[in-house]
């Protein structure tokens, strides 16, 4: 009798998702010592535990769900709180809600962003959304940077953080669209443009 | 609109958003800026480490 073969991944590739799981960890973690820290960790994790790979989900989303506990316990060890529920608590009712009437539109017309592409390569533009990102609550801002920084599949980003799929669209939506008044209040409303 | 980002919507979908985003003018904007959005984040971090360990 054979069994099935388990799904095999090759350790060598690790090194080739180093670069986004650093990024990853930046955008949440303070030091940058210790985002590298904690990503090296994950390789040898990973590497300690490459035979128990399941195959369920991509090399990319189990590396992040390796790491993302370590961020998790390394920001709960230096003294934050770390929000375990989903939606209650994390993201209250808000600057995202207040955007919206009753019956659904927008209170006001959202303001145009005159140009915006010639940020993408400003460096006080980058700080300033970056310091947004930074500002995400925490299940918010794995969601979204595993769907952003590291590419994971949606239902991967809720199978992962163990939110329903509706709940998990939700918490993406809620991101962007926090993410874009935040951006609204540090950078278009000021006057920078 | 955010399931546009996260899945491929059904074409009954896609249409139904189509039409909707068409008349909406405020969707249309916002719908830009989030995209938009989404290519700065790929810019990140700002300053990212350089070294190699």
């Amino acid at each position: 009798m054979t069994k099935p073969a388990k799904p095999r991944v090759d350790p060598a590739e690790f090194e080739t998702h180093r670069t986004a799981l650093l990024h990853f960890a930046i955008l949440q973690v303070r030091d940058r010592d210790a985002a590298a820290d904690l990503v090296q960790e994950t390789m040898l994790a990973a590497l300690t535990a490459a035979g128990r790979f399941s195959g369920d989900s991509s090399v990319r989303t189990w590396l992040t769900g390796i790491l993302r506990h370590k961020i998790v316990d390394h920001i709960r060890r230096a003294g934050r709180e770390v929000s375990v529920d989903a939606l209650a608590g994390e993201d209250g009712a808000d600057i995202v809600d207040a955007m919206f009437r009753k019956d659904g539109h927008y209170v006001q017309m959202p303001s145009e962003w005159r140009d915006p592409e010639r940020l993408l390569s400003e460096r006080r533009f980058l700080e300033a959304l970056e310091l947004c990102v930074r500002g995400l609550p925490a299940t918010t801002s794995q969601a979204f940077l595993m769907r952003e920084v590291m590419g994971c599949e949606t239902d991967e980003i809720c199978k992962e953080l163990e939110i329903s799929s509706t709940n998990c669209w939700v918490l993406l939506h809620r991101a962007r669209m926090r993410l874009r008044a935040c951006l609204e209040e540090r950078w278009f409303g000021g006057g920078h443009e | 609109m955010s399931e546009g980002f996260e899945r491929r919507l059904a074409l009954r979908e896609r249409f139904a958003l189509r039409m909707h985003i068409a008349i909406c003018a405020a969707c249309t904007r916002v719908e830009k800026q989030l995209e938009f959005l989404r290519r700065a984040v790929a810019e990140l971090p700002a300053a990212p480490d350089e070294r190699s360990r």
